[in-house]
C-alpha cells in the first residue's frame, strides 16, 4: 500500500540519522552555550576550579538530554527507520567527519601551538573545550546540511 | 542544490510494480526509505552497485532506470 511518504517532494520523513544530528546540534548549542556564557572566570593569580563543576554539569546535561532524545525518537519512529546505516548514511558520515577533521586541526594549532605563548592556562583549557565542541557542532552541522541539500559524492 | 545530472524512473517503475512503496523497495536492496526518496528526488546519486540492484528489482536494464543527462 502506498503511503503519503511516497510522493516526491512531499516526504516529510527525515532520515533517522538526520534527526539524530539535529538533536546533537540542539543539545550541544544549549548545553555548551550555557556553559561558555556562565563559566566563572578566575581572578588573576588564583586557582579556581569551579569551571570543572560547570563543565561536568554541561557534559552530563548534554549527554543525558541527547540520550533521552534518542530514546524518544526511537520510540516515535517507524520500526526499521533506525536500522543499520545504508550507503548514503555512510557517505554523509564520512563527509561530515572529514570536514570536522580540518576544523579540529585548525583549532588545535590555535589552542595548542599559538595560545601557550602569552595565554593563561584557564584560557587554554577553555579554548580546548571550545575546539572540541566546535568540531562536534561542525560534524553534526555538515551531517544535517548533507541530508537537506543532497549528496552526490 | 546543484541540478542532478542523473535522472531516474524509479517512481514510475514503482507505480508499474503495483504501487510498490519506497520502504518495500528499500528493504529489497538494503536501503532506508529516506534514501530511496532522496534518489527519486535527485538528492542522492546511488552507487553503481545500488543502481544495479534497483534495476534488478524492476527487471529492467540499468539505462531504463537511470539516465545520464550530463
Amino acid at each position: 500500500m502506498a503511503t503519503h511518504f511516497d510522493a516526491p517532494g512531499r516526504d516529510s520523513g527525515m532520515a533517522w540519522r538526520e534527526k539524530r544530528a539535529w538533536l546533537g546540534l540542539a543539545t550541544l548549542a544549549i548545553a555548551y552555550g550555557i556553559y561558555f556564557t556562565n563559566v566563572p572566570v578566575p581572578v588573576d593569580g588564583l586557582v579556581d576550579l569551579r569551571w570543572l563543576f560547570w563543565f561536568a554539569a554541561a557534559s552530563l546535561g548534554q549527554g543525558l538530554t541527547f540520550g533521552l532524545g534518542i530514546a524518544l525518537l526511537r520510540w516515535r519512529s517507524p520500526r526499521g527507520d533506525y536500522a543499520a546505516p545504508d550507503e548514503r548514511d555512510r557517505a554523509i558520515d564520512r563527509r561530515a567527519a572529514a570536514i570536522a577533521y580540518y576544523v579540529l586541526m585548525v583549532a588545535v594549532i590555535w589552542v595548542g601551538v599559538i595560545s601557550p605563548f602569552g595565554t593563561s592556562a584557564w584560557r587554554i583549557a577553555q579554548g580546548s573545550l571550545l575546539a572540541i565542541v566546535t568540531t562536534e557542532f561542525v560534524r553534526y552541522g555538515a551531517t544535517v546540511w548533507s541530508y537537506r541539500r543532497g549528496w552526490h559524492g | 542544490m546543484a541540478r542532478p545530472q542523473i535522472a531516474n524512473q524509479i517512481r514510475t517503475l514503482r507505480f508499474m510494480a503495483g504501487e510498490m512503496t519506497q520502504a518495500e523497495l528499500g528493504d529489497r536492496i538494503g536501503m532506508t526509505r529516506q534514501t530511496i526518496a532522496a534518489i527519486e528526488q535527485g538528492k542522492y546519486s546511488p552507487s553503481l552497485e545500488a543502481a544495479f540492484r534497483i534495476a534488478r528489482v524492476f527487471g529492467k536494464p540499468l539505462e531504463e532506470v537511470f539516465q545520464w543527462e550530463g
